[in-house]
């Protein structure tokens, strides 16, 4: 019975490993931050900037983690950001539209590509980061269509409610990724459609066998993370009043580290929607912390660069027993 | 004609076709200058894409060509404004050493952590990005010296260098890969690597193998293109990854390892440049090119998938 | 004669290259228990995964309750309640036991959110049905084998099953888990529960049984009901041949040096394993699956990490900590192992690649390959096991089982070899394919190679074996010779009762 005796190795090694990596992880993150400049550390004006970069980011990994779930991996959602991005940007500045309007059509924007991703990887077995590359190429060249590959400037204070705004105190932002985390935390623990992403990640076949409709359920994991990336896309491009192709590049590698930092394994089957907020928040900190301490863009890519690899490197340690 | 003579032959036949069709629609397309053109620059991403078809032959991806090929120019570009023959080694060691090393650090990253190819290869891209921009922020190497054009802009026997270049090394790594026992290893490796590892085959070894040579012929690429361009900075070179895995993917490389060639890779090569080449002569503006290439690596893996169904 | 709860008639399957099930019909009443015995191959299993939906037949058709169905799909037999226990399980590792019993079934508040409680409770009572005491809420992967099996037993009974199928339930679970199964089939058939019970134990037939039917390479043999049947009838139904024909080979008492000389060897699943093969014998090992006798031989063959012990492999010390397959293929050994598609072959290859595959470096030091060298050699090879295949440019998937395995073979005898390890060398086979490969073995063995051969085939181990040793939790139990032992001895030191 090696295909039970390998994840149950996994996961008690998991249990014994994560949590410790985490901590350490935050913590020395949290003191590289506060001895590169105790006096900023813990103002609230940096707190806040962290925060709102983590929102975004926070939204981002959700996206990123229910692919990884069931083994999978979307490339494509940073280019579904600035795709999003633009087009809500464009409608305002350029058609005119409202607000509303403007971010419904470009979270129907990303939500087209997420469902392309899932019809296609969901109907062949094939690789999905290699469809998610090509579609990451389709979602970008669109975005530079849209925009004409040029910054779209929208700088009014409807287009940035987003950014600015708050609700008691609250900003939009904030309370919008909440909202987002408890759909999802719902979504994911306390719906069918919930436990079939995680039996489709801890044994596809059986999931199968047992009746699953696993191509609907695929289909769905990457139309919410074309969703998700769309609304991410959005929140970015209302806090900085400007869409631009190149705006989403990267997030999705800087998701799939937030989903492995919080405790999501390449391997599928786990993840829990809260622990991505932990996630996000300590690779949002490291970065703020990086560009605190100075640090040449190059070298903060270095670092983040190696950064991925480790905290991947240590969830696949964990999974060593297998092949 | 059945199908799987439609499915072996349906690389030729699309390039046949794309030719045909852009041949109908602009007379200049067949020139020998447009012809000699398109070989030119389809020779750049040939070099980096044979690298590319060995690391998907295993199974696996590189992700970092494109940075790989920043960093070993930039660093290697002072050497050759000069035009000292010992300068000129140097540059080359310095150039095709780094790229090499890189590489097997890849490889050894995937064989030892266990990480998946394409997050090891996205941290090299960060990582030797980032190196470039340290070393060379805001430098631009030009002025090289004319020996060190002659490497982009010169030409054999009325054949451009970099085309010469590109056919010598898809001769030398085709006969690699089809003749050799380590070209054996790496086709077994990507096609079952658990029967080659019962086979005695070194996972390990293959793997870095693999990598080094993807790692080599970036930087190979590299020198070519700032001799073309007669200028290195470090910004260079991003679309490179891009190109190099499309090239093999719509030349049949299987992306599950194990099968294709880079005689495919070259004609998927050459039907990527073909294509970007009509779209200029058609005027469609620039930005819809990725969209051209995003849609190509998705058809052809799930062409691919269609004839590997049609076999079984 | 009382209406048939489920009747398949003359279904039929082709997988390619291969007629796994050729006209073959079976029927089930209500509340018996209806054992489907055959060798390994003999369809059991793909009869079943198209009475489960898995597959679809190729021709026939499958009558339940009067009515002419067809499963295009999973979902479309559990909906006539008919469920599956697979013999590799269907559990997801990850989920709770609550989750997993009632996936695909999970009981919703209004609103569509998942009513856990309800869900546990549903669990509880159907695993205190079973006489089991866990805890719901933790996740499958820290169950044992044997629970394992009940919580799939307890999802199978969560969809209301009335047509049960296990597929070899017993080839992991100790005695005492055996009975109580046996106890929980018996319970279930006095609920009216109709069970369909594959097996290749004969001996369990009599204990639970209330008919039999027999398959042999695709076909039925025959259908009798239990009672007064006897075991060596359904023997010779099952192999085709009384098992007074089977073949003894002369035994070998030559004393050749030692070609393996394992002592104390200690690992995840090894509890200080000693053994020895010499050069020119066949040395048995035997024991239930799961008993470590893969693992020795992974262990040996540098696969599995060791911890502790020695191995001496053709006179020459091995380094444990820097053992791997190349270095064992360099000493002159090799390893025809038990999954012959994933780990033996490499199925998208043509079959020339495959045989040169394990010898590549040996052939062509200069590192460049001789085409004409290399189909010349793999043309041999495959003349001397009499491979049915003149193409040897085909891919190793478009063979026949038997014929994947002489590929295999092929390989290891172009290494010239001097010690071998056999996992299983005939699983699946045909009885001719068998044969061959028993003389094979032979011979090699009277050319002085040492043999070890894992096998759950017990006339197949006694008919070859000069000795046999008998695993059991990880440990060799006990060395017993070839000659006059029999296979009720072995079975009880594998079970863990030989001093009975």
């Amino acid at each position: 019975m090696k295909s039970v005796a390998g994840p149950e190795g996994r996961l008690k090694r998991a249990l014994a490993v994560v949590p410790v990596d985490i901590y350490a992880i935050v913590l020395l993150g949290a003191i590289f931050w506060a001895a590169c400049d105790p006096g900023t550390f813990l103002t609230s004006g940096n707190f806040m900037n962290i925060m709102e970069q983590c929102t975004i980011l926070a939204v981002i990994s959700i996206a990123s983690l229910l692919p990884i779930i069931t083994k999978g991996v979307d490339l494509s959602l940073g280019s579904i950001m600035s795709f999003a991005g633009v087009v809500a940007a464009y409608l305002v500045r350029n058609q005119e539209w409202g607000m509303a309007p403007a971010c419904l059509a470009a979270v129907a924007a990303g939500a087209g590509v997420g469902m392309i991703n899932g019809f296609i990887i969901s109907r062949n077995n094939v690789a999905p980061f290699i469809i998610t590359l090509g579609t990451m190429n389709i979602a970008k060249s669109l975005a530079m269509v849209v925009s004409n590959s040029r910054t779209i400037s929208a700088n009014t204070p409807s287009f940035r409610w987003l950014g600015g705004e708050t609700v008691g105190g609250v900003p939009y932002s904030v309370a919008l990724m909440l909202a987002v985390y408890l759909v999802f935390d719902a979504l994911m623990r306390k719906r069918r459609l919930g436990g079939y992403i995680y039996a489709i990640g801890g044994n596809e076949t059986a999931a199968r066998l047992s009746g699953i409709d696993v191509r609907l359920v695929k289909f769905l994991t990457y139309t919410f993370g074309g969703v998700l990336a769309a609304v991410a896309g959005v929140m970015l491009a209302s806090r900085l009043g400007s869409a631009n192709p190149g705006y989403g590049d990267g997030f999705e590698f800087y998701g799939i580290a937030s989903a492995v930092v919080g405790g999501a394994s390449m391997a599928g089957g786990t993840g829990s929607v809260w622990r991505m907020f932990a996630g996000s928040f300590i690779i949002s900190a490291l970065r703020n912390g990086l560009n605190m301490a100075g640090l040449p863009v190059s070298l903060q890519m270095i670092v983040l660069g190696l950064i991925i690899v480790g905290i991947v490197t240590l969830d696949t340690m964990g999974g060593r027993g297998e092949k | 004609m059945n199908r799987a003579f439609l499915d072996r032959f349906s690389r030729i036949l699309a390039l046949v076709l794309i030719v045909v069709l852009l041949a109908a629609t602009k007379p200049n397309f067949l020139g020998v200058r447009n012809l000699l053109n398109i070989l030119n620059q389809a020779s750049l991403n040939v070099i980096v894409a044979v690298g590319m078809t060995f690391t998907m032959l295993i199974a696996g991806i590189d992700l970092s060509v494109g940075s790989i090929l920043a960093l070993t120019s930039v660093m290697a570009a002072r050497f050759f404004q000069t035009g000292g023959v010992s300068d000129m080694i140097a540059g080359f060691a310095v150039a095709l050493g780094l790229g090499t090393f890189l590489g097997v650090l890849n490889g050894a990253a995937i064989v030892h952590l266990r990480v998946p190819a394409f997050l090891v290869t996205f941290g090299m891209m960060q990582a030797a990005r980032g190196f470039a921009y340290l070393f060379n922020s805001g430098v631009i190497y030009n002025n090289f010296d004319g020996k060190f054009l002659f490497l982009g802009k010169g030409d054999v026997l009325g054949v451009p260098t970099p085309v010469a270049i590109a056919a010598l090394v898809l001769g030398l790594f085709g006969l690699i890969l089809a003749k050799t026992t380590m070209g054996r290893r790496v086709y077994m490796v990507g096609a079952n690597y658990s029967s080659a590892r019962y086979s005695g085959i070194s996972i390990g070894r293959t793997t870095i193998f693999a990598y080094a040579l993807s790692g080599l012929l970036a930087a190979l690429a590299g020198l070519v293109y700032i001799s073309r361009l007669n200028a290195a900075e470090a910004i260079i070179g991003e679309h490179f990854n891009l190109m190099a895995i499309a090239a093999a993917a719509i030349g049949g490389v299987s992306f599950n390892g194990g099968s294709g060639s880079v005689f495919g890779t070259v004609l998927g090569a050459l039907i990527l440049t073909i294509i970007m080449n009509g779209m200029n002569l058609h005027g469609i503006p620039t930005q819809y090119q990725n969209l051209a290439t995003g849609a190509a690596i998705i058809l052809a893996v799930l062409l691919d998938r269609r004839a590997m169904r049609a076999e079984v | 004669m009382a209406e048939k709860l489920l009747a398949l008639e003359g279904i039929s399957k082709t997988f390619p290259g291969v007629k796994a099930l050729d006209d073959v019909s079976f029927d089930l009443e209500k509340g018996e228990v209806h054992i489907l015995v055959g060798e390994n191959g003999a369809g059991k299993s793909t009869l079943m995964k198209i009475l489960a939906g898995v597959y679809l037949p190729d021709g026939g058709r499958i009558v339940h309750k009067g009515e002419a169905v067809a499963f295009e799909n999973p979902r479309q037999a559990q909906d006539r309640h008919i469920a599956i226990i697979y013999q590799e399980f269907n559990l997801m590792p990850n989920l709770t036991v609550a989750q997993n019993i009632c996936l695909g079934r999970e009981p919703l508040h209004n609103g569509g959110f998942i009513d856990k409680e309800r869900m546990r409770r549903t669990a509880r009572r159907l695993l205190d049905f079973l006489r089991m005491d866990i805890d719901v809420d933790q996740p499958v992967s820290r169950l044992g084998v044997a629970h394992q099996q009940l919580v799939e037993v307890a999802k199978a009974l969560s969809a209301d099953a009335e047509i049960l199928i296990m597929d070899e339930p017993t080839a992991t679970l100790s005695e005492k888990e055996i009975d109580q199964l046996f106890k929980t089939i018996r319970n279930l058939r006095g609920q009216g529960v109709s069970i369909i019970y594959i097996s290749h134990r004969l001996q369990e037939i009599k204990q639970i049984g209330d008919r039999v039917t027999v398959l042999r390479d695709g076909r039925t043999i025959g259908c009798r009901p239990v009672e007064g049947i006897v075991i060596d009838e359904l023997i010779a139904m099952m192999v085709g041949r009384t098992i007074g024909g089977n073949r003894i080979r002369v035994r070998n008492t030559a004393r050749g040096e030692e070609a393996l000389v394992v002592e104390e060897l200690r690992n995840h699943k090894l509890r200080g394993v000693s053994m020895h093969v010499r050069r020119g014998e066949i040395v048995g090992l035997s024991g239930l699956v799961g008993s470590g006798r893969t693992e020795l031989a992974r262990a040996i063959y540098g696969i599995d990490p060791i911890l502790s012990g020695r191995v001496r492999l053709l006179g020459k010390d091995m380094k444990l900590k820097r053992l791997t397959p190349a270095r064992c293929i360099r000493t002159r050994m090799g390893f025809i192992p038990e999954n012959r598609k994933e780990d033996g072959l490499t199925l998208s290859m043509p079959i020339v690649q495959n045989v040169t595959q394990a010898s590549l470096g040996q052939l062509f030091r200069s590192g460049l390959i001789d085409g004409r060298e290399e189909r010349r050699l793999a043309a041999k090879y495959s003349a001397d096991l009499r491979l049915n295949t003149k193409n040897m440019s085909m891919l190793a998937q478009n063979l026949s089982g038997g014929n994947q395995q002489k590929v295999v073979l092929a390989k290891w005898l172009c290494t010239h070899s001097d010690f071998l390890i056999f996992d299983e060398p005939t699983r699946g086979i045909d009885v001719g394919a068998k044969e061959e490969i028993h003389n094979l073995i032979d011979g090699l063995a009277a050319g002085g190679v040492g043999i070890m051969m894992i096998s759950s085939d017990l006339p197949e181990i006694l008919a070859m074996s000069d000795r046999v040793y008998v695993m059991r939790e990880g440990g060799i139990v006990k060395e017993l010779p070839g000659d006059g032992t029999t296979q009720e001895e072995i079975i009880r030191y594998a079970v863990g009762r030989g001093d009975r």
